[in-house]
C-alpha cells in the first residue's frame, strides 16, 4: 500500500524520530538503529506501544492520525505508509507545552 | 468582620446592607422558592445572609447552570442578583424539565457534577448555621480557595461567618507573594487548590503566608500533598475534610496521615454519620438507623487506613482494562520532581483510550523529564495504566468546580 496523497502521508524520517524515542524508554533493545526496514515485533511493538506511537506521532506533528484498518505491519515503513493525517490537533492540544 | 474576594474589599456593614434590601425585596414579592445564581465570595455571603432560614426553598447555583430548569419546579421563583440587590420575578407556572424538585425550605445545593448531571441536595439552616450569630467573630482570618456555588464553599463560608473577623476567597497565587498580606489563621481548599498553591510559592515570586491550619478536601489527599502543605506552608496543623453535597462533613481527619482511619469505620459521634467500606466502595450512614448508601467514591484499605481513589464513573477503558486516573495521579505525585500531576484518557483507535497526564515538575524539565517520568510510571503500574503521553506543564487544568479535570 503507498499513499496516495501528499496531504495526509506521514514522513517516514519522523515516524522513526517519534519510534526511536517512544521506545527507548522501554529499554528492551537498542533503538539507536531503528531505521524504516526495522521490524516492529523485533522492537518489541505491542499494541500499546503501537498506541503509544501514535499518540506521540500526533503531538510532535500537532495532527490527528489514523491507522488504515486493512494494512500491513510489518516494518517502520509499513507502519508510516498505514498512518495517514485526518486533522489537526485542537488549539488546546498544540498550545500546550 | 470584612470579605474580600475578585471584585475586592467589602465591608461587614456594606454585605448586610446590601442582604437586608434583597430580605426585603423577596418578602414583598412573596415568591415560592429563591434562586440565587452566585460568583463570588461576596455574592455568596450577600446570599446568605439575606436568605437565612427563609422557610422557602433557596437553590444556590453556578455559572453554568440554568437556574429554572436544573434546580426547581416551583409555581412562582424569585432571583436574586447578589451584585446589585436587585429580585427579579420569574415566569408563573410550573418549569418543566430538570433532575431535582426543591420543596422545603433550605439551602439547596448542587454538586459539582463530577460523574455527570449536578444533583441538587438541601442542607438546612440550623445544620449549616449552627445557630451562630453571624459577623460577630473572634478575629480569626479565613482563606476560603472553593467555589463559592459549592457545598464545600457554602460549609466553609458558614463556619467563617460565625468565628472568623475577616474572609477573604482566594485563588491559589494569593497564598504567596506579598510580604505585607496578614498571616491566616484558617486556609479551605482542594487538593488541587493547595498542589497549584504551593507550585507557585516554589516558583518564588514571594514568601508563601503564614497558615495555621491548612483544610482540604473534596478530591482524593496522599502522602505527596501533605508533605507539600507541610513544606511550603508549616501550617500548625492539616485538617483532611471527607464531605460530598449529598451526605455532607462525613469526616474530619487532622492526624497527619492520609486517608481515613479503618479503625474507626462504623463507629460515629452522637448522631452523626459513620462510614463503612463495601467492596471497594465507601458507603455512608447520615445518622443512627439511617442505612449505609454509596457516596461514589472508590477506596483501597491499605493496613490500617481508607485511602479514597476517586469518583466512580472516571475509569479509562484501555482496550478492556479499566484504569482509575486517580490511581495514576497519585502514583506521578509520588515522584520526587512531580509537584502536581492529573491523568485522563485520550481517544486510541487501536484501544479506545490510553492513558496520558499533564505533570508539573520542579526544576528544570525537558524530553528527558519525561522520558524518566515514563519509566517511572511504567515500574510502579501496569502496562495499561502508565501514561503513553505526558506532557510537561506550568499549570494544571482545573474545573470550575476547583477540582482537577479527569478529561482532556
Amino acid at each position: 500500500m503507498t499513499n496516495t496523497s501528499a496531504d495526509t502521508s506521514v514522513p517516514v524520517e519522523a515516524l522513526c524520530r517519534t519510534a526511536r524515542r517512544t521506545l527507548a524508554v522501554e529499554a528492551v533493545g537498542d533503538t539507536a538503529d531503528l531505521g524504516p526496514d526495522s521490524r516492529l515485533d523485533e522492537l518489541g511493538v505491542d499494541s500499546l506501544a503501537l498506541a503509544e506511537i501514535m499518540v506521540e506521532l500526533e503531538e510532535d506533528l500537532s495532527v490527528l492520525l489514523e491507522l488504515r484498518p486493512d494494512a500491513r505491519l510489518e516494518t517502520i515503513r509499513d507502519l508510516s505508509r498505514a498512518l495517514h493525517v485526518i486533522g489537526r490537533l485542537p488549539d488546546r492540544e498544540r498550545d500546550a507545552p | 468582620m470584612n470579605v474580600t474576594d475578585e471584585d475586592g474589599h467589602h465591608s461587614w456593614p456594606y454585605l448586610v446592607g446590601l442582604a437586608e434590601a434583597v430580605r426585603a425585596r423577596l418578602a414583598a414579592a412573596g415568591g415560592s422558592a429563591v434562586i440565587a445564581p452566585v460568583l463570588t465570595g461576596g455574592q455568596l455571603v450577600t446570599v446568605l445572609l439575606a436568605t437565612r432560614d427563609l422557610a422557602c426553598p433557596v437553590v444556590l447555583v453556578g455559572p453554568a447552570v440554568d437556574p429554572p430548569v436544573t434546580a426547581t419546579r416551583p409555581a412562582r421563583w424569585l432571583v436574586v442578583d447578589p451584585a446589585e440587590g436587585t429580585v427579579t420575578v420569574g415566569p408563573g407556572g410550573p418549569v418543566t424539565g430538570g433532575p431535582a424538585t426543591a420543596v422545603g425550605g433550605g439551602l439547596w445545593v448542587l454538586s459539582s457534577g463530577t460523574t455527570g448531571q449536578p444533583v441538587a441536595s438541601r442542607w438546612d439552616w440550623p445544620t449549616l448555621t449552627r445557630g451562630a450569630d453571624w459577623g460577630r467573630g473572634a478575629g480569626e482570618r479565613w482563606a476560603i480557595g472553593y467555589v463559592p456555588y459549592g457545598f464545600a464553599g457554602v460549609h466553609a463560608t458558614c463556619q467563617a461567618l460565625g468565628r472568623a473577623g475577616g474572609i477573604e476567597f482566594v485563588r491559589p497565587e494569593q497564598l504567596s507573594g506579598d510580604p505585607c498580606l496578614p498571616p491566616l489563621d484558617v486556609v479551605a481548599g482542594t487538593p488541587s487548590f493547595w498542589r497549584m498553591a504551593a507550585i507557585r510559592a516554589r516558583r518564588g515570586a514571594g514568601p508563601p503566608r503564614a497558615v495555621g491550619t491548612a483544610s482540604t478536601g473534596g478530591e482524593p489527599v496522599d502522602a505527596a500533598l501533605l508533605g507539600t502543605i507541610r513544606t511550603t506552608f508549616h501550617p500548625r496543623r492539616i485538617k483532611q475534610i471527607f464531605a460530598t453535597t449529598e451526605f455532607g462533613p462525613i469526616a474530619t481527619i487532622d492526624d497527619g496521615l492520609p486517608g481515613l482511619p479503618a479503625a474507626s469505620c462504623r463507629r460515629r459521634a452522637v448522631d452523626g454519620p459513620a462510614y463503612a467500606v463495601r467492596g471497594d466502595r465507601l458507603v455512608v450512614s447520615p445518622g443512627p438507623g439511617r442505612p449505609y448508601r454509596e457516596t461514589g467514591d472508590l477506596v483501597r484499605v491499605d493496613g490500617d487506613r481508607i485511602h479514597v481513589l476517586g469518583r466512580r464513573g472516571t475509569l479509562i477503558n484501555v482496550g478492556g482494562h479499566k484504569v482509575d486516573p486517580a490511581v495514576v495521579t497519585r502514583v506521578l505525585q509520588e515522584h520526587p520532581r512531580v509537584l502536581a500531576a492529573r491523568a485522563y484518557g485520550v481517544p486510541s483507535q487501536l484501544l479506545g483510550s490510553v492513558v496520558a497526564a499533564e505533570v508539573v515538575v520542579s526544576g528544570p524539565a525537558g524530553p528527558a523529564t519525561v522520558a524518566e517520568l515514563k519509566r517511572y510510571a511504567r515500574r510502579r503500574l501496569t502496562p495499561p495504566e502508565s501514561p503513553r503521553r505526558i506532557r510537561l506543564t506550568e499549570d494544571l487544568a482545573v474545573a470550575p468546580s476547583g477540582k482537577v479535570s479527569t478529561v482532556e
